[in-house]
């Protein structure tokens, strides 16, 4: 490639895909491609993201920032802060055309907003049934170069409907146990060959590809019986929401935004009813689980029942793989590294002069087996949308502990876990070590900002007429 | 009882005390000649005010911040007023100086262009009319022509590291003593005039400043809004009604206090369905009691740049005796003994380690509600 040209760069995202079904000796997809790509680049075995969730975890990765600095509530929806800078706007500076597709789903984050050409899919596309396809059109026609092509695949999500839906809509590998030992790894064996084909669409020398994922899942632990309580549940949880939804929705959306009753939709108001509903018929579940099964399954029942927004590593452990242009091949990196690392690293492999965002760092010189301190990762149990916030976890996360407790309040749900001897994090040792908490309290403590760690609310932001708006003034003024 | 509200854009505290009208007032008043304003420029300073709460709690704390006012969370004295049935009218210099709420008229005035003694006279002539109809008025005034001269002749000239301005405080000082005078006059003009239409006896006069104006002091402020020294950082307040009395409080207090003790003087309670503000009345310092307001203050440094930061990045703690800045834009720290050292000249940080981590404590309970940050 001519020195002074700018690579591009791929970032594909598999939501829900989990660092140990990606790589490792837990796997049991067959997936001889992405086997080959691990050897023919760098892999971080032990990336760590910083919410169990798309939209915060994104918007972090993005911005170098952690949930609570860039996330506005925006009402009932979390967006991305577009007042903050993030990596997106840095590369089209640097001449950068932005593309992006991801799943209609994950729109309100603010996406469209941040890219030059953004386009969303269906819910019910997944590679197999249409999208590969599109990709790989994509891929071959449009992109002017340098390009940034996001791209956001959600297959995996296909297991949070009901079976009767997976089996009717999934890769025929799913019922097939030779391609893993539950359906979570079947939908990976058969995202393999699509991704060899989206993978085989570009240039590899002249092309950063970086593979990793926004959060975990439970999911990919379940097998047998665990799968079938969690299709009980899924069952259980269904709601018809019934003309009358229908209804309320369309008279809100056509009612202008001010004149919302208490600031509340109509939709919104009966969406809240219905998770009610749907909360008061599922939490007695929660008694139902059987007691003596180990701690770790017990947390995986728990969570088919009713998603505590806890910070274990089956939500925050994700798959880092990079290669292609400037990266080197067969290499595997042990340490611990951060989900808000990956853009500043993207930067130094592209040679790319920026000023770092946030707090990512880049893992370029880790990359070169030079020295590299770890960084502690945080934690939170973020949601995708207000509604969701029932659970307020913050934490820190070290290759040796991980430590979390209450966003606002030091001594409550307090938690420790070894994570050398403990690694499915079974048994919390806070009070039996209250010297390691003190410790890595005083690093959680520093990461706060002015608003402790509580997300922004949109009022609180200006748009950007309403600065130009007191821009002027302020000129008007003689302030500027 | 009226509420008649004069706001002194840029009035420095060291005139003040010698103006001719101002002196006159100040005789006849309680005056608070150390106010601490909660920022030195106008928009979170008058935000502070009328909220009675400091900018990082109220929303305001940056020139930018207007919109962010957390309108649900503090009442504002207009609004107060307005609810007890009051008609509330503002003449402001720019719509961005004050929360918009609770005025029956907010009325943004041609700095340039406007002859404030008059309008303001012809105010006050039409709210006599409405006191008259035996309806109580809130009448805030806001006189912006000290800022029109500075904008005009500094702010527009000269660079915040300019070797020319600095080079000429003498001609600075009395470039500045001019618009002061004319600031005199008018004040003198407003009260004869509510003498002559009988608005003394059932109108609480109330005049502030709202940030003092630098006349070169220091190299980096060519005006306000830069540091938190106390030519910028005091601001002044006085409260006329033949029932107060006739004082000169020499300890200080912030410019939070001053709504609760309006609305104390006009009997009128705090809505507990909004957040607890941070000032507290000065009715016990009024009335005989001596006690110390510890101050919390921000300012936003632009340094090099064009514009002012969108958040605050000097704060300052000041006592009767101290004051304790903290830098955040560049990590420093200074420490003044205001007794001896009134113009902030030797930084004592490095020879005060105890006055200076009580003073870092008061700040970050100030800024974190207690919490300790570092």
């Amino acid at each position: 490639m001519n020195k002074d040209l700018k690579p591009n760069v791929l970032f594909l995202v598999l939501d829900g895909l989990r660092s140990d079904k990606f790589h490792g000796v837990n796997k049991t997809s067959i997936t001889p491609y992405l086997d080959n790509l691990v050897k023919n680049g760098t892999y971080f075995e032990q990336c760590v993201s910083s919410a169990p969730c798309t939209v915060p975890s994104v918007a972090s990765t993005i911005t170098s920032l952690y949930p609570f600095e860039c996330v506005v509530q925006d009402e009932n929806v979390f967006t991305i802060n577009q007042k903050l800078e993030n990596y997106i706007s840095i590369l089209k500076n640097s001449g950068y055309t932005t593309y992006a597709t991801f799943q209609e789903v994950i729109y309100f984050l603010g996406l469209d907003k941040i890219y030059d050409h953004a386009e969303t899919y269906p819910v019910s596309s997944k590679l197999w049934n249409g999208l590969g396809e599109q990709i790989i059109k994509k891929l071959n026609n449009e992109m002017k170069e340098p390009w940034f092509y996001y791209l956001h695949l959600y297959d995996l999500h296909l297991l949070s409907y009901p079976k009767e839906y997976r089996l009717k809509n999934g890769p025929e590998e799913i019922t097939d146990e030779k391609y893993g030992i539950n359906q979570y790894e079947r939908i990976i064996s058969a995202m393999d060959p699509w991704l060899k084909k989206i993978l085989d669409s570009i240039d590899l020398q002249n092309t950063i590809v970086i593979i990793t994922s926004d959060h975990g899942t439970e999911v990919a632990s379940y097998t047998g019986d665990l799968e079938d309580f969690n299709d009980k549940n899924i069952e259980s949880r269904l709601h018809n929401p019934g003309k009358f939804f229908k209804i309320a929705q369309k008279i809100s959306n056509s009612i202008p935004k001010n004149m919302f009753l208490g600031k509340k939709t109509f939709a919104q108001l009966y969406t809240n009813r219905t998770q009610s509903k749907i909360k008061k018929k599922m939490l007695p579940k929660l008694d139902e689980i059987d007691k003596s099964v180990r701690p770790y399954e017990n947390r995986l029942m728990r969570a088919s029942v009713w998603g505590d927004a806890f910070v274990y590593d089956e939500r925050f452990r994700i798959p880092l793989l990079i290669f292609g242009y400037n990266v080197p091949t067969k290499k595997i990196i042990e340490q611990q590294v951060r989900s808000i690392d990956i853009f500043p690293t993207i930067f130094e492999i592209a040679k790319l002069d920026h000023t770092p965002l946030g707090h990512g760092k880049s893992l370029f010189p880790l990359i070169q087996n030079k020295p590299y301190k770890e960084m502690p990762a945080f934690l939170e149990g973020a949601a995708n949308a207000p509604k969701f916030v029932n659970k307020n976890i913050i934490g820190i996360r070290t290759s040796e502990f991980k430590y979390f407790r209450d966003k606002y309040d030091s001594t409550v749900k307090v938690h420790l876990y070894d994570l050398k001897n403990d690694p499915l994090e079974e048994k919390n040792i806070a009070e039996n070590d209250p010297l390691t908490v003190k410790k890595m309290e005083e690093i959680l403590i520093k990461l706060q900002n002015d608003n402790g760690f509580d997300y922004e609310k949109s009022e609180q932001i200006l748009d950007i007429d309403e600065e130009k708006k007191i821009e002027e003034e302020l000129r008007k003024l003689g302030y500027i | 009882m009226n509420l008649i509200f004069i706001m002194m854009d840029g009035a420095r505290l060291d005139r003040i005390v010698n103006g001719k009208n101002y002196s006159n007032l100040i005789k006849n008043s309680t005056f608070f000649p150390k106010t601490i304003t909660y920022a030195p420029y106008t928009i979170a300073a008058l935000h502070a005010v009328f909220s009675g709460t400091y900018g990082h709690n109220n929303g305001v704390n940056s020139y930018w911040s207007t919109p962010k006012f957390k309108k649900n969370e503090y009442k504002t004295l207009s609004l107060y007023l307005q609810e007890k049935g009051y008609h509330t009218y503002a003449d402001v210099i720019n719509d961005l100086v004050l929360p918009n709420i609770g005025f029956d008229s907010f009325v943004v005035h041609d700095e340039l262009n406007d002859d404030l003694t008059e309008r303001h006279k012809l105010l006050l002539e039409n709210m006599k009319t409405k006191s008259d109809q035996n309806k109580d008025f809130f009448l805030y005034l806001h006189y912006s022509n000290i800022h029109t001269g500075i904008m005009e002749q500094v702010l527009k000239k000269y660079d915040n590291f300019s070797d020319e301005y600095f080079s000429k405080k003498n001609e600075n000082a009395k470039f500045y003593d001019t618009l002061f005078e004319n600031a005199d006059e008018y004040l003198g003009e407003i009260i004869s005039h509510c003498k002559k239409l009988n608005l003394i006896e059932n109108s609480l006069i109330v005049v502030i400043s709202d940030h003092g104006i630098s006349i070169g002091e220091k190299l980096g402020e060519r005006a306000y809004g830069v540091y938190c020294y106390d030519y910028t950082l005091i601001s002044t307040a006085l409260f006329h009604h033949p029932s107060i009395p006739k004082k000169i409080t020499e300890n200080q207090i912030r410019s939070i206090d001053l709504l609760p003790t309006i609305l104390e003087i006009l009997s009128i309670s705090m809505d507990s369905n909004y957040k607890p503000i941070d000032g507290q009345s000065l009715m016990p310092i009024i009335n005989g009691s001596s006690e110390e307001r510890i101050a919390f203050s921000q300012s936003g440094n632009p340094l090099k740049n064009k514009q002012p930061p969108k958040e605050p990045n000097v704060f300052s703690i000041r006592t009767d005796k101290w004051k304790f800045i903290s830098n955040i834009h560049n990590n420093t720290e200074e420490l003044y003994d205001l007794e001896v050292d009134p113009t902030e000249e030797n930084n004592l940080i490095n020879f005060n380690p105890d006055i200076s981590s009580k003073l870092r404590q008061e700040m970050n309970n100030t800024l974190h509600d207690g919490k300790q940050l570092s």
